[in-house]
């Protein structure tokens, strides 16, 4: 039985899930991966049992040739449950996080070889399972962690990574291969004699036992990337999260699995001790203090790791083996949560903002005491049930890192201010004694369980003093640098030694330095001195800043990820038409359109009709449909016909995809790879946002100084000697310095307005961020300030350091030259030889040339204009077909009226809830027309709650009413727990020293939990309803009123008042997203909308506004009720918020409209299920899924954004692809409410609609990639990988699954029903929307009046009726008649 | 130099531009050497390119902004300079007068 239960768990899930991937689907894979290590589980369960029994400590497994031997013990029992624990969860979690990607199958089968190969170093057994085991897992490794990222820093630190992997291998061999060769088979498989047999041989001169333990620390210390091997776990950031997490988890561990198996061998030689605590010590420093520098959330993990794995290393160095295997299980299983659960980083910032908080507070100093004397506590009786005989060295570190691991949590949770001080210090004194005496009580059980399996040797005790000693006293050395304030100086060069040892910062790499060939002139001469020119005029400053505002609008503001707000990419083109911003943009690297190939697919399953098509040629491409037709001999070919055919099937240009920019072609660097310079000011930016523990600067030094100081200090010893004083003499003055920067360079002040675009472009994230922080931020926001000037300025003075050096090396030896690189031309002649052959045009050359020439007016990007185009035509006549019908709008009295907000995703809603004949429902935006901020319960600061356009107006204060206090009290209770729990654990993991005991005693805790989550898909909650009041605060009667009309009247409600009126906002609960706000409320500034509908229906429930509304005309009936309301967009629950305030005689008819939001939310369900792919059938716990990477599908699909009576669309299935605003033309004669809808909503809705598109068309470049890939950054944003420029956009999964476009990317068609007179009258008087529509940003169809055809606007503002429906489908290609609506378009 | 009335003459410069420009022309005018400036928000008028709305319900940001400072004469160039870069390709329009104030120690940095 042992046999069979030892072959499973070693080979039995790598085996199976091959065979499997051999016939089966990718999905079968993954399913047969979870389930045969679900087995490897159950079997490494029933191995602990059968090694927990009696004597039997370690029972024979496959025996009988010593080569092949397989025994199983209580720790390699332990081990291999671990790991198979460890590889189901995260095989499970990739199954449904990995969607419909390529790799899937790929993943699931590495995994299992990881954990196969892991396992069998675990366990002890002979040469050939140990060698195969390392190798196999090395090798399922460096399968998991390639090819996920293309940049220069990924392909660096992959090739890091293997040749760590070659010297650990080789090493690990050899030992194998000495042991072996002196002693035999059995002197791996842990013989005492033939261990002696060892010490008694030499080999190759070397005494065998040295070259054999040498050979395995080698090995190990290579594998757990202790220093001198630390740099290659970066490269474990460049791979899915899940691949993060098990390499984390499990892999890295080698050092101890080997350790714990050659203690004999190794611990009695004292000179690879101290070599082995040496580098432990200095590892564990390493580890700390680069961890504690990260700003983004994965390298704070993975640089935890390597001081974890040090700290393993230094417990079996110092003979404390049972300690080391709890560490290596423990550590496991926090880690993996830890890295699995890191897209909550963003949540939990909000939650930490928002906790609830008591006025009093505990002082440092005396927080200080407390927690000493808790840690001291907890200790104290920890040790009083714990081991009963631990040797010096091992007390020191078990005593010394528990206590500070209690005190630093103790002292998090003194600091948090959820709770009063005495109940924070009760509570503070309960956990932290608790935490010490579980702590040391586990310390004992594995002692006493494990020891039997364990080697019973130990170092010699006073080198295992000196560095259990060392070790707690480098980590108190680094707490001290990094709190106190007077040595910041220490701080700062510390800081920077750590960066150049971890290769944090990749600055000023050799591989993708810029040559600074194409320069307009020439630069300094290589070897002259730099001559600094003299600080420049006021009036050259301001154009040189004027030149940088303009410049810094190539880049859309960017929000951080603690308030998405969609905008659009390519916002700082909107003067420009659509096309002319496509063609900037592609300049700059970004693509605006679909592939040829995607259109044409499209076209053939019938995305498009011809007569589509038709339509598109001629508006896209006017100009050539009017050249003369081709002659052919005996007739003519227009040049429409022409157009089409090459549209259709001439072949794709043989160019890149995108043209190079101008870095990529300064620097030689191929597509895609991120420039080094790039990395460096990107991670100085998010230093300087985030300000991780240790940052690189004191709080408070702006940007600017910060990367002037940076940018010297890692030139220095870097870059030759005029580069480094260049950087030297830069002054505080960003704008003399970019100038200086700028002259460097050789550009003209002609070019500077191009190579400042270029520079903004290279770091588009940060400089959309800057953008947001310096001209959209609130006056008192909390994150550092940061300007695109200053940011320009740092990417600048790097490029001008690299030109300089460049310059200098090319002067010694060979000049470096780029590369010349071609765009390629487009292949005129094949398009045209492809058109001849398919409309059968005579092959001479007077028609190919006359065909080449007409087509050089349709290029590239014009064919896929006319596609994009076509695809708009045809959706636009499908849905104007749908509305072109005529409808009465209701007389009589709803049960309710429910006002929804625009959003797409209540359209459903709002059509299920219609559908049982007794709602009304009405779309307005969702912050219910009053700018305001909001402070909920517990709150000490208070939120905008608003669409950015607009700075809010007012504050809406939730209250408690005495009556319900308690009821209040105890959801804030659970509130408080929470964030005090979060913000102690967040105290450990910051806190040198801290994380080791932690992790231990964590482990155990978020393993199972992990599993639990994973495995068992937890159900969605109700979203829970607190008994409070919302209303709003400093404003007085007058204002009131005035704000209540505006919303009735804009959102079109002024009688029939239903009973119950409920306001409906929406908001979306999501686990584990750091994109979880994209899918909040966009008129709410990126939160969910709960509170502004509970202030608004209060507001117009107040008596003495309803009395203002009676006397300007607007009378609301007295038993109409106002009731706020929340719609969970994951779940599709609504929820009445405003419930325990209802009056008495309408409770039972809001339970009735309660039951039909049931109703409807469960069609709205199952019409959702339909479209959402993935491996969870439970559509409506979704959000509550911490593995699913599409909760749901947001806006995606969105297109339309109607303006009409609900009348217009009701009993429409719109599909959820139009956001819908009610409006009724006739309560509007001057068009004011009109122009409030167009110049608001609508523009909104087109941010929401380009942000779609645009991560649709290019979600690499304006969309956020991958979200396996993403590390979050605080609550700022996320980066792909271990570094970079912070990512734009939506995520992939937002708008794709796998690779395969599942959002339809159109520009936003608004159907407004009213006159078109006053629409364009409208339109003039705002440029922001002349902007958008005579740019073809956005479309316009409009009619007046039901009874009349659906008129579209042209860019250049005259109106036409289009024929819509299938008839318009197979029609000729005809233009309509014009409408007799041409208006001067002002 | 005070002049007949016990006014200081200095010079005003007064911006009109889309609100969605404003915090770059509110840095430049600082970043220039301007103590201070007005910013009026939601701009009615009719000109060069035709009718202009005031004030939007919801939008601050679309709306024509006034930004006016009163600065130095010897700072107007350097000001000018950058606000012509930023109107390149904006809508706006910048006017430079003459004006007298009877705090010159307001306007001065």
């Amino acid at each position: 039985m042992t046999v069979l239960l030892l072959a499973w768990v070693a080979a039995g899930p790598a085996l199976v899930t091959a065979v499997t991937a051999r016939r089966g689907s990718a999905e079968r894979v993954a399913r047969t991966a979870v389930v045969t290590l679900l087995t490897g589980v159950a079997a490494g369960a029933v191995l602990i049992g059968l090694t927990a029994s009696g004597d039997a400590a370690r029972r024979r497994g496959i025996g009988g040739w010593e080569w092949l031997a397989l025994d199983v013990d209580r720790v390699g029992a332990l081990l291999v449950t671990t790991f198979a624990l460890l590889g189901t969860v995260v095989a499970s979690f990739s199954r449904r996080a990995f969607d419909a990607g390529p790799r899937v199958a790929d993943v699931h089968r590495s995994l299992c070889l990881l954990v196969g190969g892991a396992s069998l170093i675990a366990l002890p057994g002979g040469p050939v399972m140990l060698v195969v085991g390392w190798l196999a897992s090395g090798w399922a490794l460096d399968r998991l962690v390639r090819g996920w990222v293309d940049s220069t820093s990924a392909h660096r630190a992959i090739r890091r990574l293997r040749a760590t992997a070659r010297v650990g291998d080789v090493a690990l061999v050899a030992a194998v291969a000495v042991a072996v060769g002196v002693a035999g088979p059995t002197a791996i498989t842990g013989s005492a004699s033939a261990l002696g047999e060892l010490r008694s041989s030499s080999f190759g001169g070397v005494r065998a036992d040295i070259a054999f333990a040498t050979l395995i620390v080698l090995a190990g210390l290579a594998r757990s990337a202790v220093v001198p091997f630390h740099r290659w776990l970066t490269a474990t950031l460049f791979a899915p999260t899940p691949v993060s997490a098990i390499v984390h988890a499990g892999f890295v561990g080698g050092a101890g699995l080997l350790l714990l198996r050659f203690g004999p061998a190794t611990l009695p030689l004292d000179g690879l001790v101290v070599v082995l605590g040496a580098l432990a010590v200095a590892t564990i420093v390493v580890g700390t203090a680069a961890s504690l520098g990260r700003p983004d959330a994965k390298g704070a993990l993975a640089w935890s790791t390597v001081a974890q794995m040090a700290f393993m290393v230094l417990q079996c160095t110092i003979g404390a083996f049972s300690s080391a295997v709890v560490h290596i299980v423990g550590h496991g299983l926090y880690k993996a949560t830890q890295f699995l659960g890191v897209g909550d980083t963003v949540a939990a910032g909000l939650r930490k903002r928002r906790r609830p908080l008591t006025d009093a507070r505990i002082a440092p100093a005396a927080r200080a005491v407390v927690a000493g004397v808790v840690a001291t506590a907890g200790v104290a009786l920890g040790l009083a049930v714990g081991p009963s005989s631990l040797a010096t060295a091992e007390l020191i570190t078990v005593v010394g890192f528990a206590w500070l691991t209690i005190a630093a949590a103790a002292n998090g949770a003194l600091a948090s201010g959820t709770f009063a001080p005495g109940r924070a210090i009760a509570a503070a004194a309960l956990g932290g004694v608790g935490t010490g005496v579980t702590y040391f009580l586990g310390l004992r059980v594995a002692k006493h369980h494990l020891g039997p399996s364990l080697p019973a040797v130990g170092p010699d005790a006073t080198l295992a003093t000196t560095f259990a000693v060392l070790a707690l006293a480098s980590s108190v050395a680094v707490a001290a640098i990094v709190a106190v304030p007077a040595l910041q100086p220490v701080r700062s060069w510390a800081r920077h030694r750590i960066d150049r040892i971890t290769e944090i910062r990749p600055v000023f790499d050799r591989a993708p330095m810029p040559v600074a060939i194409a320069r307009s002139e020439p630069a300094h001469p290589a070897g002259a001195a730099l001559r600094v020119d003299p600080p420049i005029g006021d009036a050259q400053r301001a154009e040189l800043r004027g030149q940088v505002a303009r410049a810094a609008e190539t880049v859309a503001p960017q929000w951080p990820l603690s308030s998405f707000v969609a905008v659009n990419p390519l916002a700082g083109f909107e003067h420009l038409t659509f096309d002319e911003a496509a063609t900037r943009s592609w300049r700059l690297g970004g693509r605006s359109y679909r592939s040829l190939e995607e259109f044409r697919a499209e076209h053939a399953a019938g995305a498009t009709t011809d007569a589509d098509l038709a339509w598109a040629v001629y508006d896209v491409a006017f100009v050539a449909c009017a050249e003369p037709p081709i002659s052919t001999g005996p007739g003519t070919v227009p040049p429409e016909i022409v157009i089409t055919a090459d549209v259709l099937h001439g072949p794709t240009s043989t160019a890149p995809a995108r043209p190079r920019t101008e870095l990529e072609r300064r620097c030689g660097v191929g597509t895609g790879e991120r420039l080094a310079l790039d990395e460096t000011v990107a991670a100085w930016v998010l230093d300087h946002m985030a300000r991780p523990t240790w940052a690189l600067e004191p709080h408070g030094t702006t940007f600017w100084s910060l990367a002037r100081r940076q940018a010297a200090l890692h030139a220095r010893g870097r870059l030759s000697p005029r580069a480094v004083a260049f950087l030297d003499e830069l002054g505080d003055e960003p704008l003399d310095a970019l100038d200086a920067a700028l002259r460097v360079c050789g550009v003209r002040p002609t070019d500077r307005s191009d190579e400042l675009r270029g520079l903004f472009a290279s770091v588009r994230g940060c400089t959309g961020l800057a953008r947001w922080r310096s001209e959209w931020a609130a006056a008192d926001e909390a994150l550092p300030a940061l300007s695109p000037l200053e940011l320009v300025t740092a990417r600048a003075v790097l490029e001008a350091a690299a030109v300089l050096d460049a310059e200098d090396r090319s002067a010694g030896g060979a000049a470096q030259t780029a590369a010349p690189t071609s765009d390629g031309a487009h292949c005129l002649h094949a398009r045209a030889d492809a058109v001849i052959e398919r409309l059968a045009i005579p092959r001479d050359e007077a028609s190919r040339a006359a065909v080449a020439d007409l087509l050089t007016l349709v290029p590239e990007q014009m064919r896929c204009a006319i596609w994009q185009r076509a695809q708009e035509y045809a959706f636009d006549r499908t849905l104007l077909a749908k509305l072109d019908r005529v409808t009465e709008s209701p007389s009589e009295r709803p049960s309710s009226h429910v006002v929804f907000c625009i959003d797409v995703r209540s359209e459903g809603m709002r059509r299920h809830l219609e559908a049982q004949q007794a709602d009304e429902t009405i779309g307005f935006a969702g912050f219910f027309g009053i700018p305001m901020r909001i402070r909920e319960v517990g709150w000490t600061h208070d939120e905008p709650r608003c669409p950015v356009l607009v700075a809010p107006h007012t504050l809406a204060v939730e209250r408690t009413g005495e009556a319900d206090a308690r009821a209040v009290e105890r959801v804030l209770g659970r509130s408080r727990r929470r964030t005090t729990a979060a913000i102690a654990h967040g105290a450990c993991k910051h806190a040198p020293g801290a994380p080791f005991a932690m992790a231990e005693a964590a482990g155990w805790v978020t393993g199972p939990v992990a599993a639990w989550r994973t495995l068992a898909s937890p159900r969605a909650r109700a979203i829970e309803t607190v008994p409070t009041s919302v209303e709003f605060v400093g404003a007085d009667t007058d204002q009131r009123v005035f704000w209540a009309e505006a919303v009735l009247r804009t959102m079109g409600l002024t009688e029939r008042f239903a009973r119950i009126v409920v306001l409906c906002g929406h908001t979306s609960h999501t686990l584990n997203n750091a994109h979880a706000t994209a899918l909040d409320c966009g008129a709410c500034g990126g939160a969910g909308g709960a509170t502004n509908a509970r202030a608004v229906a209060a507001l117009l429930n107040d008596h003495a506004v309803r009395d203002g509304l009676r006397e300007r005309g607007l009378a609301i009936p007295a038993d109409t009720w106002f009731c706020g309301a929340v719609h969970e967009t994951t779940t599709d629950d609504v929820t009445v918020l405003d419930g325990h305030l209802a009056p008495a005689g309408h409770r039972a008819e809001l339970a009735e409209l309660e039951q039909r939001f049931r109703v409807a939310a469960e069609r709205q369900l199952a019409a959702r299920a339909a479209n959402l792919p993935g491996v969870s059938a439970r559509v409506r716990d979704r959000g509550r899924d911490w593995a699913q990477p599409r909760p749901e599908w947001g806006l995606a699909a969105n297109a339309a954004f109607v303006i009409a009576p609900r009348s217009t669309t009701a009993g429409l299935d719109l599909g959820g692809r139009a956001f819908l605003h009610s409006y009724d033309a006739a309560n509007d004669p001057d068009g004011a409410t009109l122009e409030a809808i167009m110049t608001a909503p609508l523009v909104v809705g087109h941010w929401i609609s380009s942000q779609y598109y645009f991560s649709t068309v290019d979600p690499d470049h304006h969309g956020a990639g991958d979200k396996l890939l993403h590390n979050p950054v605080g609550t700022i944003g996320v980066v792909s990988g271990a570094s970079g420029d912070l990512r734009v956009g939506l995520p992939l999964q937002s708008t794709h699954v796998g690779r395969t476009a599942h959002h339809q990317p159109l520009r936003l068609l608004a159907v407004i029903e009213a006159d078109l007179m006053t629409i364009e009258a409208i339109i003039a008087r705002n440029p922001v929307l002349q902007r958008l529509v005579s740019g073809s940003w956005i479309r316009i169809a409009a009619r007046a009046h039901p009874h009349e055809p659906w008129a579209t606007r042209t860019p250049s503002g005259t109106w036409s009726t289009m024929p819509v429906g299938r008839d318009a489908a197979d029609g000729s290609i005809m233009r309509s008649d014009d409408a007799g609506a041409n208006l001067e378009h002002a | 130099m005070t002049t007949w009335n016990g006014f200081t003459p200095m010079a005003r410069i007064e911006v009109v531009i889309d609100g969605e420009h404003v915090p770059a022309v509110r840095d430049h005018l600082l970043a220039s050497g301007a103590t201070g400036f007005t910013a009026i928000n939601g701009v009615a008028g009719f000109g060069h390119h035709g009718e202009h709305a005031g004030r939007l319900m919801f939008n601050d940001r679309n709306s024509l902004s006034m930004v006016i400072s009163v600065v130095t004469p010897d700072r107007v160039q350097a000001i000018v300079a950058g606000i012509r870069e930023l109107l390149d390709h904006h809508h706006g329009v910048v006017f430079v007068s003459e004006t007298h104030v009877s705090r010159p120690d307001y306007f001065t940095a």
